[in-house]
């Protein structure tokens, strides 16, 4: 009986999403009809995951429903299905993106009821919850690369959502063209697993992997290796890791909810999904977790390091979700998938609050997105304050919100995996955050009133910003089911270190965003380190820090201008020269055939007869004596 | 009998002064009439010939000739009243306007 509901309701959650997106595409309607038709739809699909929650009890077994074949190749090996595919994870997952997805939906609707393209915007939302729930739910990884694109293109779609400003295009096509090179690499990884494990099956693949890659072959695991480290590429470029990070931040350039929605529910997160979903490849590949794990930390370095000197708002929440996503690629490096898909979990509900406070605040201020033209703003907007402490607070994982279990449970793991100074620059990472918070909250709640609210705070969107509010206090409950899913994959070692020393590194990673601020509250609100960069090595630093490491510029330098020198060299394009040669020639000969033309009667005569007197004595030359 | 010789030596001289005539000359009347005088060399050699042939083909060619050079006249005459009429004279390089 249960079975059967869920394999009528697994279809469904993917479908209505999707369906509304088509019709949102299709039909023209009222604004408002269309917005309450985005919302339910997605509410619609929360439902039905809600229900699934219900039912199923925390081992249950995988179900698989099958509506129908995409594609059939003659080979048994070659046919693919729509198939659904769900167990823990994917549950945990599709519960976060419809989750989050709805509430999101509905702030969007207060968010953006004055926008004249509010259809087109519930459309393309739409759009990507259903990419992503197919990419969650997918059970074969081409299905899951179907969804995976679906998801980038609705990313670029709404980066680019007020497509009449310059910059916002350039954002989008950003967003769009680095993810583009991580799909490149995703799409060749599986074209590796097809031909290694002769189907594109998860349940096969993960089933079949330590089978087909041994961990003692030499030469199998080289072929793991750089299989893994091409889907590695994919997932960072889709979840911001460290060489194709830098499309994040400008992503900002979408609407807030947008970006609520990239950072916390979608896009970002498929990555790590991704990685989690095959973790039993990676388990065969043992360099491209290192690597994995050695990008998580310096992403999440880089990150934090940014985000402690930006003035954007939204900018440093933007490296903020970089440096987070770090610590769960960290997480997964060292093995511990479930620590991983917990802080995802987390992640995305503190994220998701921060941004849609985030977006109030900027709502209220009249589009104003430097923080240090806003300050003391704790009693006129005491609600975003709310949120934002909460939200603030479990990002710098204090104590008994959602954030610290997560993010101490990953530490635990990379300490207890062997990885002194990858727990190092982790516990750097924690106390850059916590100080970034912590200056993001004094800056613009405490010190002096600098501009006054000018709108309420609508209804609707405080409803969501309680609820996600709440989620972000409560949501420190890992579910059992993936627990119990998780644990099997992943490898429990001994503890590699005394307890003593295990003890102190709680201690330090515990005490670390006390201290961190302690810190912030003496630079901002007592201004003991004074407010300029006096020295110049300072503002070197900060500059650097600023600019995200200067990966663009460097990008630029490397890549963007000797490719555009390139075209430049080329924009005669040497092939082109061949048929500009052949149309010259042309040209000439036509000019001068053309000056035979010259209209007098009597010339023309004279050639006609001295062409005839020529043929004709030819013919008798030559065939004098018989004619 | 004249000599066959002599007939195709006239017939050939008259050809010529045709094609002379046609290349040289500038009005279009002196034109028309040079080509009448190469049908006419063609005539000769056609009657010449049908002399020396037994049967009918040279004067019925002939006779096509004639008929021919009586059309191409009438339309040749049309067109140089046309030509005096539009443009006052019968200069055939006057109408060298098209130029490639």
């Amino acid at each position: 009986m249960v079975l059967s509901m869920i394999q009528f309701l697994l279809p469904l959650i993917v479908a209505l999403p999707i369906l509304s997106a088509i019709l949102l595409l299709l039909v023209p309607l009222n604004p408002r009809v269309a917005a309450v038709l985005a919302t339910l739809s997605v509410t619609g699909s929360a439902l039905a995951v809600a229900t699934i929650q219900l039912v199923t009890t925390p081992d249950f077994a995988v179900v698989i429903a099958i509506p129908a074949t995409w594609l059939n190749l003659g080979q048994p090996s070659l046919s693919l299905n729509f198939g659904l595919y769900l167990d823990a994870l994917s549950l945990m997952m599709i519960s976060i993106i419809t989750g989050v997805g709805s509430l999101i939906h509905l702030y969007s609707v207060a968010f953006m009821a004055k926008d004249p393209g509010v259809q087109r915007y519930f459309a393309y939302l739409n759009l990507f919850v259903g990419a992503m729930l197919l990419l969650g739910l997918a059970d074969n990884l081409l299905l899951l690369y179907l969804g995976w694109e679906g998801v980038g293109l609705c990313s670029y779609l709404l980066i680019g959502f007020w497509s009449k400003e310059r910059a916002n295009n350039r954002a989008a096509n950003k967003a769009f063209i680095t993810t583009r090179i991580g799909d490149t690499a995703l799409l060749i990884g599986l074209l590796m697993i097809f031909w290694q494990f002769g189907s594109l099956n998860i349940a096969q693949i993960n089933h079949n992997a330590a089978a087909v890659w041994p961990l003692d072959s030499a030469n199998n695991s080289n072929v793991a290796n750089i299989c893994t480290l091409l889907l590695f590429i994919g997932a960072a470029g889709k979840s911001a890791q460290l060489p194709l990070q830098n499309w994040l931040p400008d992503a900002m350039a979408g609407p807030t909810p947008v970006s609520a929605l990239i950072h916390a529910a979608t896009m970002v997160t498929a990555g790590i999904y991704l990685v989690v979903r095959l973790f039993a490849l990676f388990q065969q590949a043992s360099a491209t977790l290192q690597l994995i794990a050695v990008v998580g930390t310096l992403t999440l370095l880089l990150g934090a390091s940014a985000a402690m000197v930006q003035n954007d708002l939204k900018r440093i929440l933007a490296y903020s979700t970089i440096s987070q996503l770090g610590y769960m690629f960290l997480a997964l490096g060292v093995g511990a998938t479930a620590a991983a898909s917990f802080h995802l979990m987390t992640h995305a509900f503190f994220k998701a609050l921060l941004f849609l406070s985030a977006g109030a605040l900027i709502h209220g201020l009249n589009h104003q997105h430097n923080i240090f033209k806003m300050g003391g703003l704790r009693r006129l907007m005491p609600m975003v304050f709310l949120s934002f402490v909460v939200g603030a607070a479990a990002l710098s994982s204090l104590p008994l919100l959602s954030g610290f279990f997560s993010k101490e449970r990953i530490l635990n793991e990379v300490l207890l995996s062997g990885h002194p100074w990858l727990w190092l620059g982790a516990i750097v990472g924690a106390f850059m955050t916590a100080f970034y918070s912590a200056r993001l909250i004094l800056v613009v709640f405490f010190g002096r009133l600098k501009q006054a609210p000018s709108s309420q705070l609508p209804r609707l969107m405080a409803a969501v910003l309680l609820i996600l509010s709440g989620l972000t206090i409560v949501g420190g409950l890992m579910p059992a089911s993936l627990e119990l899913l998780l644990l099997t994959t992943t490898s429990s070692l001994p503890p590699a270190i005394p307890v003593w020393a295990h003890s102190l590194a709680e201690a330090i990673a515990i005490s670390t965003p006390f201290t961190a601020i302690i810190l912030a509250y003496f630079c901002f609100i007592r201004g003991v380190f004074g407010t300029q960069l006096r020295l110049h090595w300072q503002q070197r630093l900060h500059s650097f820090l600023t600019n995200g490491w200067y990966f663009d510029l460097i990008y630029q330098r490397l890549i963007i201008d000797p490719f555009f020198a390139l075209t430049k060299l080329n924009k005669k394009d040497l092939f082109d020269q061949i048929y500009r040669t052949i149309e010259a020639a042309m040209l000439t000969c036509h000019r001068q055939l053309s000056r035979s033309q010259t209209g007098s009667l009597r010339l023309y005569n004279g050639v006609l007869i001295l062409f005839a007197v020529a043929a004709i004595g030819w013919m008798l030359i030559t065939h004098g004596p018989s004619l | 009998m004249i000599p066959l010789n002599w007939l195709i030596i006239v017939s050939l001289v008259l050809f010529s002064i045709g094609i002379f005539g046609v290349i040289a000359r500038r009005n279009l009347l002196f034109i028309l009439m040079s080509l009448e005088i190469m049908l006419n060399a063609v005539a000769l050699l056609f009657i010449t010939g049908a002399t020396l042939h037994p049967g009918v083909d040279g004067y019925i060619i002939y006779l096509l000739i004639l008929a021919l050079a009586a059309a191409e006249v009438a339309i040749g005459l049309a067109l140089v009243i046309t030509m005096y009429r539009r443009f006052g004279s019968l200069d055939v390089d006057l109408l060298a306007k098209m130029r490639g």
